[in-house]
């Protein structure tokens, strides 16, 4: 009985400040932050680049610990979208102190969850990542174009599929966190210099394009800090 | 007294929330015992009286079109098993004309996938496709639901439906879903044979024994169709393009693959396949006749059978045997009058 005492006691002195990570999630563009369209800001290949769109899921979050054991799960999916400054914090809370290495996640939208019916919250189709012609999500959305000598030239990924050999959730694992504010950027140069050259400027349905696409998209995301 | 008053209404209140949601009438459908499961998990999403009266008045209302003019019943009319007659292609929002021949909605609970090329994956999304189509309603849920929100009618049916305050797309499209699952056909002449109440006549039964051996791979008994989708050997059209299932899942093996109708009610759903090519059951079995001029495209891919113009009249008179009039007649299904 004692012992119990003495758990709940340490559980209720830990919870009360310590058991709360927070993550955010921050774009950024020649290694600054990003601001949706802003001009005169950025470059990529010698063009400048302006973003005026980036959306996209992250579900299934998950921290592990050292021994590889998942130990807090967040099921849910969570819509970040950069032009709500809000949606691009979460928080994962715990009742006790948790030895965490890994911070990991899901991009985009599972299988199951594709093929399971209509969603509200974070998932509604009606926040423009759920196509209409074709059952299925949009794991992660870019628009925007580079100035070019020539005029504007507008790019839009769209990049979404959950049907194999096409499926385009990737999982994300960030390793050896040091501290519970965990601030995960999302290198958009990378990607934009990483797209092959004869790819289409606007890829927005399941394919070979979207998965390649949605493959290159893992590398850009590391912790800040590291 | 004015302070238990300002308790006792709150109160009274919540007792009205709570009676909203209690009112909510679970039913289920109704189908012959040797039938298989229905795909759509009923369990964990049961019909509710009251939700699908609310999707039945929507699938009428023509308010989901962007000009208030075209309804789901435009191209799915109760009469004609739910399908769009004399039109090979369908026609929606201000005279467009589509690309596809509105399928028929019948025994939907049993379907895996949804349009002619399974693009749809559950039934509960299906009504975003011709909701948001240029050619069919030209809307978008962002416009539609504020006017439903602010409609004089909508937002107390929703709420006796789903006991929220607020209208939301997730409501709308299990309302609209929760009406097209009771489209059950299961009454035909043909289920009447089935369950021993009446039988085949002489050409129905020798029709009934060519429909076994020709058809039932594909059309197969008990729903009629096996749900999958085959290339049937159809030439594509040069200036439709449809390439069918391939669309949808970018493999070469599904090219101008098609989901397999069901022959439920066939007599009633002319014109035929997926482009409302054959306007009549003569010629689509004609198509499927050994003794046809094969196709230079796609022909490796044909069904063939090997049937006589006589045992053809035989096989239409098992089709007109799959007709179910309670079905097409019934009062629950048709436009909602009160």
């Amino acid at each position: 009985m004692n012992n119990f005492l003495i758990t709940i006691g340490l559980c209720l002195l830990h919870c009360s400040a310590n058991c709360q990570y927070t993550i955010e999630f921050k774009p950024i563009l020649n290694g600054q932050k990003l601001f949706l369209d802003s001009a005169d800001l950025y470059t990529v290949n010698s063009n400048e680049v302006v973003i005026s769109n980036l959306k996209f899921y992250a579900g299934a979050l998950h921290l592990v610990n050292h021994k590889k054991q998942k130990v807090k799960t967040d099921s849910s999916y969570h819509l970040i979208d950069l032009a709500k400054p809000e949606s691009t914090k979460l928080q994962l809370e715990f009742q006790e102190e948790l030895l965490v290495n890994d911070f990991r996640f899901k991009l985009g939208v599972d299988s199951i969850t594709n093929v399971s019916g209509a969603y509200g919250g974070d998932l509604d189709p009606t926040l423009g990542m759920y196509w209409t012609w074709q059952s299925g999500y949009i794991n992660f959305k870019l628009e925007g174009f580079y100035a070019t000598e020539n005029g504007n030239r507008e790019f839009q990924y769209h990049l979404g599929g959950y049907l194999n050999p096409f499926e385009t959730v990737q999982e994300i694992r960030l390793d050896i966190l040091t501290s519970k504010k965990i601030v995960v950027l999302i290198d958009l140069e990378k990607f934009l210099k990483s797209i092959p050259a004869e790819l289409p400027d606007n890829i927005m349905s399941p394919g070979k394009n979207a998965k390649l696409l949605s493959e290159l998209l893992v590398p850009i995301f590391s912790l800040e800090n590291e | 007294m004015n302070r238990w008053i300002l308790i006792l209404l709150p109160s009274i209140f919540l007792f009205g929330f709570g009676a909203a949601e209690l009112s909510q009438t679970k039913i289920e459908i109704k189908y012959p015992s040797n039938w298989p499961k229905p795909n759509y998990d009923f369990e964990k999403k049961p019909l509710y009286k009251e939700r699908v009266k609310l999707g039945r008045k929507l699938f009428y209302d023509p308010i989901l079109s962007r000009n208030d003019m075209v309804s789901c019943a435009s191209c799915h009319l109760s009469f004609t098993a739910f399908t769009h007659v004399d039109h090979a292609l369908s026609h929606g929002i201000n005279d467009s004309i589509g690309t596809r021949n509105a399928p028929v909605l019948i025994n939907l609970a049993w379907n895996k996938l949804f349009m002619w090329d399974g693009a749809v994956n559950n039934i509960e999304v299906q009504a975003l496709a011709p909701i948001s189509h240029a050619s069919e309603m030209g809307n978008d849920l962002v416009t539609l639901l504020p006017k439903l929100n602010e409609h004089d009618v909508y937002p107390a049916l929703f709420k006796t439906a789903f006991g929220e305050e607020k209208i939301t797309s997730k409501q709308l499209l299990l309302a609209l879903a929760q009406f097209q699952l009771t489209l059950v056909s299961a009454n035909s002449k043909y289920d009447k044979v089935k369950a021993g109440v009446l039988k085949f006549t002489e050409q129905e039964a020798n029709g009934y024994k060519l429909f076994q051996q020709n058809c039932n791979g594909c059309h197969k008994e008990p729903l009629f169709t096996t749900t999958e989708f085959e290339n049937n050997g159809l030439q594509p059209d040069a200036n439709l393009r449809d390439s069918g299932r391939y669309q949808v899942t970018r493999m070469s093996k599904d090219l101008f693959k098609f989901k397999v109708p069901t022959l439920r009610n066939i007599q009633y759903s002319f014109p035929y396949m997926h482009d409302g090519r054959y306007n009549n059951l003569n010629e689509v079995l004609n198509h499927y006749r050994a003794d046809q001029e094969l196709n230079v495209i796609n022909q490796q891919n044909k069904p063939v059978i090997q049937i006589t113009e006589h045992e053809k009249v035989d096989l239409i008179a098992f089709l007109l045997t799959l007709s179910d009039r309670e079905f097409l007649f019934n009062p629950d299904y048709g436009f909602p009058r009160n």
